[in-house]
């Protein structure tokens, strides 16, 4: 944890103690309280260092629960002993009152429930006090428990405060009821599409709908730092959209209506909170500065709250806001028809209701204008309509929060088995420990504690057990969290979730921790308190039977069931992972430097586009150890794919579309070598495909097969939707994967890079050179040839191809531990269990050796009973993986979620490695000498 | 606020409550200041937690050793932190509890004189 995140965590433990004192000093000194300690702490951490300030906080906090104990105890004694007066004490004016207004029986009730409150509260300390005793006696005891307590509650509050970052927090806005998302429905299935900036002006002529219609975009621009341009994350927004969300700036101001009247005219920024923590270090007298964004001087007006992420990507956070009608600038002023084409759909719209407008109101009124602009731009408007959605159902997207939402569940699983797991291990521990308390529980039962109480006291114990160990947990969590953010794949922008430890973050951790310790202590607290009194005390050993191996074996059951259900899990991913690296792609994976470039963020005119990606590649081929450079705006097999819609002619298009939806791969003419895409008839691109020739394509075997059947391809025609850029069929080339390595191979369409030149390419170079030095070479090359130009990215072929398979390979390695972790607590149990029942057994073996039963009898006898546990805990395990691996279906590639070779091997591997467990001890019975066993008892 | 004047009654002090009347005897103080001051004592240096300190504070309060006043008007500070003043019958219990420690010391101090002799 960091130090301001420390700091706020322990002052709020100390405000939760204060809620443990009266309230009257704590209304007294709770505020001074809080304060003082954190200057005496920030003092230690100065004069002695950061440890010494640790244990300064951990004495503080121990120290205000003795405080908050000896303030009840003066609390309770000034004001309870009204009918325990003695002569000698002054008869105060209080006291006078209170005897004269309350001689009825209202009285004697107050003071009777104040009395039960003290007995309890009593209770509560004395069982607080005995049981840090009881800790404390035990030191390895307490180590131990509190570790795997907090290894296990620490995976919980790791992955929930993601899961809260993402899916629970709420917002900061101000009355989120009245907001709603509207969102542009269109014809290619997409419910929640971007709307244009017309739809913005439209949709603002409601008046009686809506307070405010507020929109805002997402972009890359680029920063110039001295000598070197950065790329940020710039979200355009309208002038309204911060009063309309009722977010104000931390610092200055937000966008002026002035400010967002005229295109390109009004060059101020409002900066993010991230932002200018990182790159001005927080410096509160920047504003009326300037920032170099997109090579134009911006004027700092604001800086925006810590708590506001970013509205187009919440998630990640947003670098820099300007004003909407600033977007264009951003690009150097190349996109025509931004502000005022209809079919450029590129903004978010969010309003706020008026109080008495209802949103199924709004979604008919809304509708209502969609049917307008139907008819009044028909070819536009044909097949699109809004989609009004109130904004606290939305937390990125509807349709992307399903799935957020469905991995959240997965992973919540998961960490719950891993704890459920602890827990059962925690519980195993306690029996056995139950056998040595059993005498004094037995004594104390003897001379009249009520079970209830013994029971309560013990889950003292484990709750208290559980709460140390939420608080080493939380240090797991924040480390199991760097680790994951180091884990995070090489996306545009760093992805920073704010996974800060909040209130709600707490309050899950301490129920979770609450639940552990009972989850932990209830059963092996039932069975210590119900010892045979009599025998314990006459300190009988119970031989002879196996009854106290019960709940044993059914926690050893348990185990093996979680170990089943993690490690059939881990295994179908290892099985994704092994048919996945089985697949031939269709390209060569040897690996190489890769560079993306955002030519248009980058300020180039369009027209320089094709010139500059020309300059960038001949450049890098005349370095040496290059052996080939390859130019496109996709790579196979990673994320980011651009698809547009084509009509083919004579090939009618799906139901209700206008085209065909087909991915498409801008491509120069060394593409296909540098990427190992053999041609299987035709030719490729060539040079001679250039802006003013005739339009070319160079299609897929699977597009081939599915548009023209039976026929040639060749010197076919395919058209863009829209533009209606007609383009000649001069080859074929072989099917490549693209998004999945298990997927159906799907139609794919290369075009000339020169003649549909795209904002964001990505150059390839194959060599000598290590992928690394490569991709190096190639960043340098385009520092060289433009310094102004936006590298988004420098990454190599593999790292791209271990992208698509990183889901599969992190879930591999999650669960591979925890199961194996599982299965060695399951093992090491099985092992006691079976030791313990060899033990209790002696003398019944001695015997039975002595009726003349051999070894392998005796052995077989052993190993059969040990087995029985393993094969419930075995069948257990299959039931719940049958139906829990189904949720994993969706991150499977090329493997059934019941895929047999797991189900079969995982078990089999289990059963394994436990009849192993169990035949030791099972061998040393056999080992028994009959005369020896006898004499036992 | 329950306030007896008889000194006897509030003797002996605790450790703390000692020192804590011993720093604000010179001046008025808030509490961080008053730790700081009992902390430094070269003679017996206390460094009690947070949660003792305001325990003993209240209490002080209450049995009228000391009182809150309010802070001093040149020095601008946190809005939270309250300065303490020793009360007139603070300085009697004080000055009545250095009297008791100092025949206690009398008394050790010929005690041990004493059993040193015998030895």
């Amino acid at each position: 944890m960091s130090t301001p995140h420390r700091r706020r965590f322990v002052s709020w433990i100390l405000g939760l103690e204060l809620y443990l004192c009266p309230p009257s000093f704590r209304r007294r000194f709770g505020p001074e309280i809080k304060l003082m300690a954190q200057e005496r702490a920030a003092d230690v951490r100065e004069e002695q260092g950061r440890a010494a300030a640790a244990i300064f906080w951990i004495a503080e906090i121990m120290n205000l629960l003795v405080a908050a104990r000896r303030e009840w105890g003066r609390a309770l004694r000034t004001s309870a002993p009204k009918n325990m007066q003695t002569g000698d004490e002054p008869v105060t004016h209080g006291r006078r009152n209170t005897r004269r207004t309350s001689p009825s029986g209202r009285d004697a009730r107050r003071k009777y429930r104040r009395g039960a409150i003290k007995r309890a509260l009593h209770a509560v300390l004395q069982d607080l006090r005995y049981a840090l005793r009881q800790l404390a006696k035990h030191p390895g005891f307490t180590a131990i428990a509190v570790i795997s307590l907090a290894i296990g509650i620490g995976a919980n509050t790791a992955v929930f405060s993601v899961v809260n970052a993402v899916l629970i927090r709420s917002r900061p806005y101000e009355a989120p009821e009245e907001l709603v998302h509207i969102y542009t429905r269109t014809e290619n299935g997409s419910d929640y599409g971007n709307s244009s900036y017309q739809d913005l002006i439209d949709l603002r002529s409601l008046e009686d709908l809506f307070v405010e219609v507020g929109a805002f975009a997402g972009r890359t621009g680029r920063v110039r730092i001295g000598d070197e341009t950065f790329p940020v994350m710039v979200e355009p927004v309208t002038h309204n959209l911060f009063p309309l969300l009722g977010i104000r700036a931390a610092l200055g101001r937000t966008f002026l209506p002035e400010e967002d009247v005229v295109p390109g005219a009004h060059a101020v920024v409002i900066l993010g909170h991230g932002y200018w923590q990182r790159v001005y270090a927080g410096d509160s007298t920047i504003l009326g500065q300037t920032v170099d964004l997109a090579g134009r001087p911006f004027t700092i007006v604001g800086v925006m709250p810590e708590q506001f992420e970013s509205l187009f990507v919440p998630g990640l956070r947003t670098d820099v806001f300007v004003p909407m009608l600033m977007t264009a600038s951003l690009a150097g002023d190349e996109e025509p028809g931004l502000y005022s084409d209809r079919r450029v759909r590129g903004i978010k719209i969010i309003a706020r209701l008026r109080r008495a407008v209802r949103v199924e109101h709004a979604r008919a009124q809304v509708a209502g204008l969609s049917q307008q602009l139907k008819v009044n731009h028909p070819e536009t408007y044909e097949t699109r309509s809004f989609n009004v959605v109130p904004t606290p159902d939305v937390q990125l997207q509807p349709d992307v929060d399903a799935g957020l939402a469905y991995v959240a569940t997965l992973l919540m699983t998961m960490v719950g088995l891993v704890l459920l797991l602890t827990c059962t291990n925690l519980a195993g521990f306690l029996l056995a420990r139950g056998t040595d308390r059993k005498r004094e529980i037995a004594v104390r039962l003897a001379l009249g504690a009520r079970r209830g109480r013994l029971v309560t006291q013990l889950l003292t114990e484990t709750v208290l057990l559980g709460i140390i160990g939420s608080a080493v947990g939380l240090g797991v969590a924040q480390w199991g969290l760097n680790l994951l953010t180091g884990f995070v794949p090489p996306t545009y922008f760093p992805i920073t979730v704010d996974h800060r430890i909040d209130g709600t973050v707490l309050i899950f951790t301490i129920a979770v921790a609450t639940a552990a310790g009972v989850l932990a202590g209830l059963a092996p607290a039932i069975k210590t308190t119900k010892p045979d009194v009599a025998s314990t005390l006459k300190d009988e050993a119970v031989t002879g039977r196996t009854g106290g191996l019960g709940l044993h074996s059914g926690l050893v059951a348990l185990q093996i069931a979680i170990s089943i259900v993690l490690l059939v899990g881990g295994g179908l991913f290892i099985r994704t992972l092994q048919v996945a690296n089985d697949v031939d792609p269709g390209f060569t994976t040897e690996d190489g430097g890769i560079v993306w470039v955002d030519l248009g963020a980058s300020g180039l005119p369009r027209h320089e586009w094709t010139s500059t990606t020309e300059r960038l590649a001949e450049e890098a081929r005349s370095l040496p150890g290059v052996a080939g450079v390859g130019l496109s705006n996709g790579i196979p097999l990673s994320v980011g794919t651009w698809r547009a819609d084509y009509v083919v002619p004579g090939v009618d298009p799906p139901e209700g579309r206008h085209g065909h939806r087909v991915v498409y791969y801008s491509i120069d003419s060394e593409f296909f070598d540098a990427m190992g895409i053999a041609l299987v008839a035709g030719r490729g691109i060539t040079t001679f495909d250039r802006d003013g020739t005739e339009p070319v394509v160079v299609v897929s075997e699977t597009a081939a097969r599915r548009f023209w059947p039976g026929a040639d391809p060749l010197g076919r025609e395919v058209i863009t939707l829209g533009s209606n850029r007609v383009h000649r069929v001069v080859g074929v080339a072989r099917d490549v994967k693209i998004e999945r390595p298990d997927e159906d191979p799907q139609p794919l369409f290369y075009l000339s890079y020169a003649q549909t030149p795209v904002t964001n390419v990505r150059l390839i170079a194959r060599g000598l050179a290590t992928p690394r030095e490569l991709a190096a070479t190639l960043r340098d090359v385009v520092r060289a040839v433009d310094d102004d130009l936006v590298i988004l990215a420098e990454t190599t072929m593999g790292e791209q191809l271990s992208l698509v398979l990183f889901p599969s390979r992190l879930a591999a390695g999650l669960l591979g531990v925890f199961g194996v972790m599982a299965l060695t607590l399951a093992i090491i149990g099985l092992y006691g269990v079976v030791s313990f029942a060899v033990s209790r057994r002696t003398q019944e073996v001695g015997i039975r050796m002595a009726l003349g039963a051999n070894t392998g009898a005796v052995v077989g006898m052993v190993v059969r009973g040990a087995m029985g546990v393993v094969l419930v805990g075995v069948a257990t395990g299959l039931v719940a993986a049958w139906f829990l691996a189904q949720l994993l279906s969706w991150f499977l590639v090329g493997v059934q979620p019941r895929d047999p070779i797991t189900l079969v091997s995982v078990p089999l591997l289990l059963c394994g490695v436990a009849l192993l467990a169990a035949f030791v001890p099972a061998r040393r019975a056999s080992k028994v000498s009959p005369v020896q066993a006898l004499r036992y008892d | 606020m329950h306030r007896s004047k008889d000194v006897s009654q509030a003797l002996p002090l605790t450790h703390l409550s000692f020192h804590i009347l011993l720093a604000l005897a010179t001046q008025d103080l808030h509490g961080y200041a008053v730790i700081k001051a009992v902390k430094s004592n070269p003679a017996n240096p206390l460094n009690p937690g947070t949660g003792t300190f305001y325990s003993a504070i209240g209490r002080m309060l209450d049995e009228g050793l000391i009182r809150e006043v309010e802070p001093p008007a040149d020095e601008s500070t946190d809005p939270r932190r309250r300065y303490y003043s020793i009360t007139d019958f603070g300085r009697e219990v004080l000055a009545a509890e250095t009297r008791r420690l100092h025949a206690l010391v009398q008394f050790a101090q010929a005690a041990v004189a004493t059993s040193s002799t015998q030895k």
